[in-house]
């Protein structure tokens, strides 16, 4: 312990330009759900530095080779679910979500791309090195830089990849836990079990990388990496009670502090008064009537943290929490996986006024989408007629090279759905592109929609990914076609070959020499038969070799 | 005069000149002209025998999974809640009206904190003139590792005694409080059977269907939804129960969920019976039985069940019902972990339903015959029909040896002489569809029949056709390519329908005047409506043993809901009828031969 504080007093004038603070941030929603949002970040005022005590080496080296300036990382199981768990900045689209800001010049922005993917998927275990150019877009004006980035945000310097189908595990979050300072070791993330955090109704992991004012620095910008995790608990499903303790979500308590962090706290925000709650360990400060705060930066083996909580009113029926204003859902609509089909979106606006939004879609290639049928009409209150987007930019997709950017600016009128809808037609697909579970379908990537909420902060909410059955082919028949097909040619071609290069040509029996045996044979036969009448024995012999099959030459003499 | 007789005789004789190489079909043509009546005869009843045979072990095969994912019987059951069931039955069943029931539906489902949403609907029924509303309750679990790609449907029907809507709850219980769901679950609670399912369906899909449908939108998706149990419990303690999986228009589920849920049976040691056979696995008539019973409600294509609806949509459903005799052995605890156990075991599913079988016949619940064995009977019978052809092709443009061996073949067809009957064909379809899509009237069948009936007695003052070879060969090619057409959509249909059919028709040749009135009176018993009333009389003398009730009321009232099914929920029974077996038997109809002795003189003349 001593040696560690020699070493920390040690090491600290050097390491003064970079800090680290951890965040927990615990939300109640309505439906009983608990959110446990986890933000580690760390920042550092040089830039451009080769060596760092805080921030993770393996993602700094590759942002600096990379020019990368910022970046941002979701890996997501399951859906935020904005109706019942309102609007969240950490919300990502289910599967994977990787958009990366270059600096740098243009043309070498493909081949940048290319290698922070397979670095970035390495670092993480994921498999962003899949991502190919199908699934790659620019859009112009929904995904905007969060932090400084030298091109003003021009899309051409940015690349976002969707991979709806990824799958989140703790293979990934190892690598990630490895990021982090303390590692799982101490500090907030040593709270983090994987069997317990993959029981949740949703979880997402983050990296998210930007550059950020600097005041009194030398540089004007200096990173800011912020790790998060975001979780959404069920105590009720887990305990059949609304209480909930450190213990019982992460099934771990805080005992020990991350000793290189500035702050740690545990923020709880209720969504009922504070004097219904009965709220363990006491020491905590009220920052208002329905939010608490604990500070988890001096925590020791004698002193451990585990909040506990129990609420007096035991009803487990969802509560009426407050309405989430905007609301977005995707769904498909069709009728057999041999039809076309349309894809929907539906808009909610229960605001008393209208509001615009930014809706970015992105359709993979083999959704042939027809854009001629693209339509945005009022279902509610009302069916009216249909609404003019107010602008729109698309880019055509490429068979084999990109998908559909439909970026649509609209505004929804007030208290009113909104149906954006537009056909496409599923393609059948080359026979090799099919994945080895191809009756599963594949997922449409899911909708960003942007727009700014009522304290002027800008949301982005992310819809579902619809799954659409693709036509398949009987997989088998290729293989019974190859089989079939190679059988006929092995019969035909022996026959027809041998028929087309062998001529019969006839030979008399005593030009063809004959090996010792034979001759021997043949004396020894000769001489026993002894009958001069017998027909003279003829062989037939071929271009190479000499058949066995006996042809004779001239019409054997009648008897 | 004579000028324009000629140009008329331009206009409607065609001379058709067939190119025939007879020389290496001699021996099969010979064969085929001298002894067909054998041939058909042969190929016919090869073909019986062969649909008999399916009730055989041998031809028939044993069930099994194809779906390895799919593990029937393999997960742990964790359902203890029959007391919950049992309770919410007594609360249930105390409330009276629909509108208190919806009530509490909604509160229970409330209380575990499933999205609830309720969806008005409104069927309007054209032929009965009647109006049908209603609600459906719906609640979607939210599978928590998962984003909402994919959904399961356990669906019920609100009725006076609903005993699977006290389960549904319990089961909500069980499922809210696990984690182990990859898949969202819909509970869907409708009202007015399968209208409700249907306005359902229609709705979630966002598709519009029937104009007689008019439903409130579903604003609430899950994903795709992979398959669909159908619960119905008119009583809660029960001996065993019956599997509905016959669908809209005879088509069936994968036969993967048919087997799941009866290896789930065979676990839980409760018998399942398919629909109306009587037993599980019978000998060979009482497979013969279950056969016909089976293959009965396949070839009317009609709705016998709710979980009928799903199947256009593309997804996999079976309804369960369940039915008690005196023992009374199983009860809320058997019922919940069979329920539990087939949701579990579909949740398995990595991918949709598409190893197996959809295409086959069920003697019974063990066995089953798949397409490449029922369709060889099937072809048999349709190719004594075929051989027909052939003899009257190859008798009718005879005209003794030539020394060529390729010759030209002169046939005259009279156009007018084939326009009349076939005019009179299609206008006997036609006017059966128009009066069902104009005259919405519940009088409807009578008016059909009469209708039929002007048709039948026109055609019966026919003059009779010298060529009647070319027109029964064409009228037969005919009926075989409808039956082929038809085979491929409904099998049991076809099997029904060709049986008597094809045997009438290839019982129609000159003859003298009695035979000639026992053909006609043939032809009359297999007119497509005749045989359906057949077929149902002969199905409820078989079937059901203690029916009370005239037939003739039941059959009005079936009538008029197949010619309604159609505009609203989607049967196309109708239309078969209407387009495609009618015409042929109209066709076959007016199409009168000459007498014997008329036919005799002139080849002696030849």
């Amino acid at each position: 312990m001593l040696l560690l504080i020699c070493f920390m007093l040690l090491t600290s004038p050097f390491s003064c330009e970079e800090l680290y603070s951890e965040n927990l941030q615990i939300t109640h929603f309505p439906d009983h759900k608990v959110g446990a949002a986890f933000t580690f970040t760390s920042t550092s005022s040089e830039v451009n530095r080769q060596h760092f005590d805080i921030l993770p080496r393996p993602l700094v080296s590759i942002l600096l080779s990379y020019q990368v300036e910022e970046l941002q990382l979701q890996l997501t199981q399951g859906l935020w679910r904005d109706k019942q768990w309102g609007y969240s900045h950490l919300a990502a689209p289910p599967g994977g979500h990787f958009l990366v800001w270059f600096g740098g010049t243009a043309d070498d922005v493909e081949s940048r791309w290319i290698n922070v993917r397979n670095s970035i998927s390495g670092i993480t275990c994921a498999s962003l090195g899949a991502l190919s150019t199908e699934d790659t877009v620019s859009p112009r004006h929904s995904l905007k830089p969060t932090g400084l980035t030298s091109k003003q945000g021009n899309s051409t310097f940015m690349r976002y990849g969707v991979a709806p189908a990824e799958v989140v595990c703790t293979e990934n979050l190892t690598p990630w836990l490895k990021l982090l300072p303390c590692g799982a070791r101490s500090g907030l993330a040593s709270l983090l079990d994987a069997s317990k955090l993959y029981d949740t109704a949703y979880h997402s992991l983050g990296i998210r990388a930007r550059r950020v004012a600097c005041e009194g620095c030398q540089q004007k910008s200096s990173w800011e990496i912020r790790l998060t995790l975001s979780l959404v608990f069920s105590p009720v499903q887990l305990t059949d009670r609304r209480g909930w303790s450190f213990k019982t979500m992460f099934g771990r308590t805080l005992v020990n502090s991350c000793p290189v962090s500035s702050s740690t706290l545990v923020n709880v925000r209720f969504l009922e008064d504070l004097d219904t709650v009965e709220l363990i360990p006491n020491e905590h400060e009220a920052v208002s009537n329905r939010e608490v705060l604990f500070d988890a930066g001096n925590i020791t083996q004698s002193k451990i943290l585990n909040v506990y909580c129990r609420f007096k009113n035991k009803d487990t029926t969802p509560m009426t929490g407050p309405i989430t204003p905007i609301l977005a859902h995707t769904y498909i609509s069709r009728q057999s996986s041999s039809s076309s089909g349309y894809l929907m979106t539906l808009f909610t606006n229960s605001h008393p006024y209208p509001v615009k939004i930014l809706y970015l879609q992105i359709v993979p290639w083999y959704l042939r989408t027809y854009l001629h049928t693209l339509s945005l009409k009022q279902i509610l209150p009302e069916e009216t007629g249909s609404l003019q987007p107010d602008d729109m930019w698309v880019k055509l997709a490429k068979d084999r090279s990109h998908p559909y950017t439909i970026e649509t600016a609209l505004t929804i009128p007030a208290d009113s759905t909104v149906k954006f809808s537009v056909q496409f037609e599923p393609l059948m697909l080359r026979w090799n592109e099919y994945p080895p579970d191809a009756h599963h379908g594949r997922n449409v990537p899911s909708g960003v929609v942007t727009f700014w909420g009522d304290n002027k902060q800008l949301i982005r909410m992310y819809t579902e990914t619809p799954l659409v059955y693709l036509p398949t082919p009987d997989f088998s028949m290729p293989f019974n076609v190859l089989c079939l097909v190679s059988t006929v040619i092995a019969i035909v071609y022996g026959s027809i070959f041998s028929l087309t290069t062998k001529s019969l040509v006839c030979i008399k029996e005593t030009e063809v020499k004959q090996g010792l045996l034979l001759q021997l044979i043949n004396a020894i036969r000769g001489a026993l038969k002894q009958d001069p009448s017998a027909p003279s024995k003829t062989l037939t012999q071929g271009d190479s070799a000499v058949t066995k099959t006996k042809a004779e030459c001239e019409p054997p003499v009648p008897e | 005069k004579q000028w324009y007789q000629r140009r008329v005789r331009g206009v409607i004789v065609h001379k058709m000149k067939i190119l025939m190489n007879r020389s290496r079909a001699k021996k099969f043509e010979k064969l085929l002209t001298s002894k067909n009546p054998y041939i058909c005869a042969l190929l016919y009843i090869a073909g019986v025998v062969g649909i008999a045979l399916f009730a055989d072990l041998r031809v028939n095969q044993n069930t099994f999974v194809s779906e390895n994912a799919l593990l029937p019987g393999y997960v742990v059951t964790k359902y203890q809640q029959h007391a919950t069931a049992a309770s919410y039955e007594r609360e249930f069943s105390q409330i009276s009206d629909d509108d208190s029931k919806k009530a509490w539906i909604i509160q229970k489902f409330q209380s575990y904190g499933l999205e609830v949403y309720t969806q008005n609907f409104t069927v309007n029924r054209p032929l009965r003139g009647d109006k049908l509303t209603g609600d459906n309750i719906y609640a979607i679990y939210r599978a928590p590792k998962v984003s909402s790609t994919e959904s399961l449907v356990f669906s019920t029907s609100l009725k006076d005694i609903q005993h699977a809507v006290p389960l549904m709850m319990s089961l909500c219980q069980l499922i809210t409080r696990q984690t182990i769901w990859a898949k969202d679950i819909i509970f869907l609670v409708s009202e007015q059977e399968e209208y409700g399912i249907g306005a359902w369906l229609q709705a979630y899909h966002d598709v519009i269907t029937s104009p007689h449908i008019t439903a409130a939108p579903v604003l609430a998706h899950s994903g795709a939804i992979q398959a669909a149990l159908h619960l119905d419990m008119p009583v809660f303690s029960f001996d065993r129960l019956r599997m509905f999986v016959e669908a809209i228009n005879g088509q069936l589920p994968d036969i993967d969920l048919v087997v799941l849920v009866r290896q789930i049976c065979r676990q839980e040691k409760m018998q399942l019976l398919l629909h109306n056979s009587p037993h599980d696995l019978g000998d060979f008539g009482g497979n013969l039985l279950g056969l016909h019973a089976n293959m009965a409600w396949q070839a009317s294509g009609g709705i016998h069940f709710p979980s009928a609806l799903y199947h256009p949509y593309n997804i996999h459903a079976v309804g369960i019902r369940t039915e008690n005799s005196y023992r009374n052995r199983y009860t809320w605890q058997h019922m919940g972990r069979f329920t539990e156990s087939v949701l579990r075991s579909v949740n398995n599913l990595e991918e949709q339903f598409h190893t197996a079988y959809y295409f086959y016949l069920m003697p019974c619940i063990e066995r089953f015959v798949c397409l490449s064995v029922y369709m060889v009977p099937c072809g048999l019978i349709l190719a004594a029909c075929a051989a027909r052809v052939l003899c009257l092709w190859f008798k009718c443009g005879y005209k003794g040896e030539t020394e060529s061996n390729m010759f030209f073949t002169d046939i005259e067809v009279k156009v007018l002489d084939c326009a009349y009957p076939a005019l009179l064909a299609i206008s006997l379809g036609l006017l059966n569809e128009l009066i069902s899509k104009w005259f919405t009237h519940q009088n409807i069948p009578y008016l059909l029949a009469t209708s039929q009936l002007i048709v039948i007695t026109l055609g019966v003052f026919l003059k009779s056709i010298s060529d009647w070879r070319l027109h029964q060969a064409f009228i037969l090619l005919l009926h075989v390519l409808t039956l082929v057409l038809l085979c491929m959509l409904n099998i049991s249909l076809t099997i029904f329908y060709a049986l008597p059919t094809t045997l009438v028709y290839m019982l129609q040749f000159p003859s003298n005047k009695l035979v000639r009135v026992l053909q006609r009176l043939l032809l009359l018993a297999v007119n497509p409506l005749v045989l359906v009333v057949l077929y149902t009389y002969l199905y409820v003398y078989l079937q059901l043993d203690n029916y009370q009730g005239s037939v003739l009321s039941d059959l009005h009232s079936e009538i008029t809901s197949v010619v309604e099914s159609r505009e609203t929920l989607g049967v196309w029974s109708w239309s078969a009828y209407a387009y495609l077996l009618l015409p042929v038997w109209g066709l076959q109809w007016t199409l009168s031969f000459p007498d014997e002795r008329i036919e005799e003189k002139k080849k002696k003349e030849e």
